[in-house]
């Protein structure tokens, strides 16, 4: 569980880094639209490894920043709360053991099963947060796929590309205009 | 691209279904049925004969089956959370005289002294009747008569 945190880690750091580089990169003010870097199955191959990764590339950095930032969060909580599971657990099954050794008196038997009755909601608590997490992970990860599939821009092939017109928008001379191109 | 879009639709829906059911609880809830047959003494009366310094403690106890003996406690907090004093009857009779001992339930008592003794009985069952006979102390009563006030 350790080595997954740090991986976690690591990978939120590296792709944070990776993020501020492409922001960087794509501002060119001669461009009015920031044009996509990699071929759609490219994105879709990233967005396969880590949702966000495809959209940030292929233009929409605010959605796939959106969605790298969602998808961390839900991971990380549903790691912890996994890990306080576990822990709290052990510590219940221990004292679930002894309380079903039995008592000398009533009394004793009654401050036990009490304790262990808000140790089990506790439990209950932290295995709900958990699987709220993975859920919230996997429909995060469910869209991101969607996203790119059906919603994403159509980046299309080198090959696709030059074949066809082009209407876009464009910064001429810090005015905004239309640029309309046609490759033979 | 088509085929690529279908796998990747079953391969996410797949992982959604496997999320919602890997993480099953491993912990069960505590039950106190164990204890449930063990009942509580009613109607416990206390009394006080100064002259012969006696407590008189009487009580009810509807469902006797495998009681073998009774506990009187007397204690200076209504919760019996405080001083505690217990003593066992030794029989099955549902009324019990114990000499008013008042270093015992007293331990700073002088020549002249008043307080509030409250007095509850606890049943005692007979678990295991082998060779290692185990015994559990039943639950408390709770009775408003059991409150003595006492002036000496």
């Amino acid at each position: 569980m350790r080595i997954i945190k740090a991986a976690i880690v690591t990978g939120v750091v590296a792709t944070l880094l990776l993020s501020t580089f492409s922001i960087g990169y794509a501002q060119d003010e001669e461009s009015f639209i920031r044009e996509p870097v990699l071929s759609k199955s490219s994105a879709l191959l990233l967005s396969a490894v880590y949702p966000g990764l495809g959209q940030m590339t292929s233009g929409q950095k605010v959605k796939g920043v959106s969605l790298f930032l969602a998808e961390t969060v839900s991971l990380v909580l549903a790691v912890n709360s996994h890990e306080s599971y576990n822990t709290k657990f052990k510590v219940y099954k221990k004292e679930l053991g002894l309380y079903e050794k039995g008592f000398d008196t009533y009394d004793e038997a009654r401050a036990e099963y009490l304790d262990l009755k808000d140790k089990n909601t506790e439990l209950d608590d932290l295995n709900t947060l958990r699987n709220s997490a993975l859920i919230a992970a996997g429909i995060v990860y469910a869209y991101n796929i969607f996203d790119i599939l059906f919603m994403g821009p159509d980046t299309g092939t080198q090959a696709d590309a030059s074949s066809r017109m082009h209407l876009q928008s464009t910064m001429i001379d810090h005015t905004p205009g239309i640029l309309f191109s046609k490759s033979f | 691209m088509d085929s690529v879009k279908k796998i990747f639709m079953a391969v996410t829906v797949i992982l959604l279904v496997f999320m919602v059911y890997s993480c099953s609880k491993d912990h069960d809830a505590p039950t106190f049925s164990t204890y449930a047959g063990a009942k509580k003494a009613t109607n416990v009366v206390a009394t006080f004969d100064q002259d012969a310094e006696v407590f008189t403690i009487s009580w009810t106890m509807d469902d006797t089956e495998d009681v073998t003996d009774y506990y009187i406690v007397v204690s200076d907090s209504v919760n019996f959370n405080g001083t505690q004093f217990s003593t066992p009857v030794n029989s099955m009779a549902t009324t019990y005289d114990m000499a008013a001992d008042f270093i015992t339930i007293h331990p700073d008592s002088t020549d002249s002294f008043s307080a509030v003794r409250f007095f509850a009985v606890q049943a005692v069952y007979i678990v295991d009747s082998g060779d290692n006979s185990q015994y559990f102390v039943g639950p408390r009563s709770a009775d408003s008569d059991s409150a003595l006030y006492i002036s000496q």
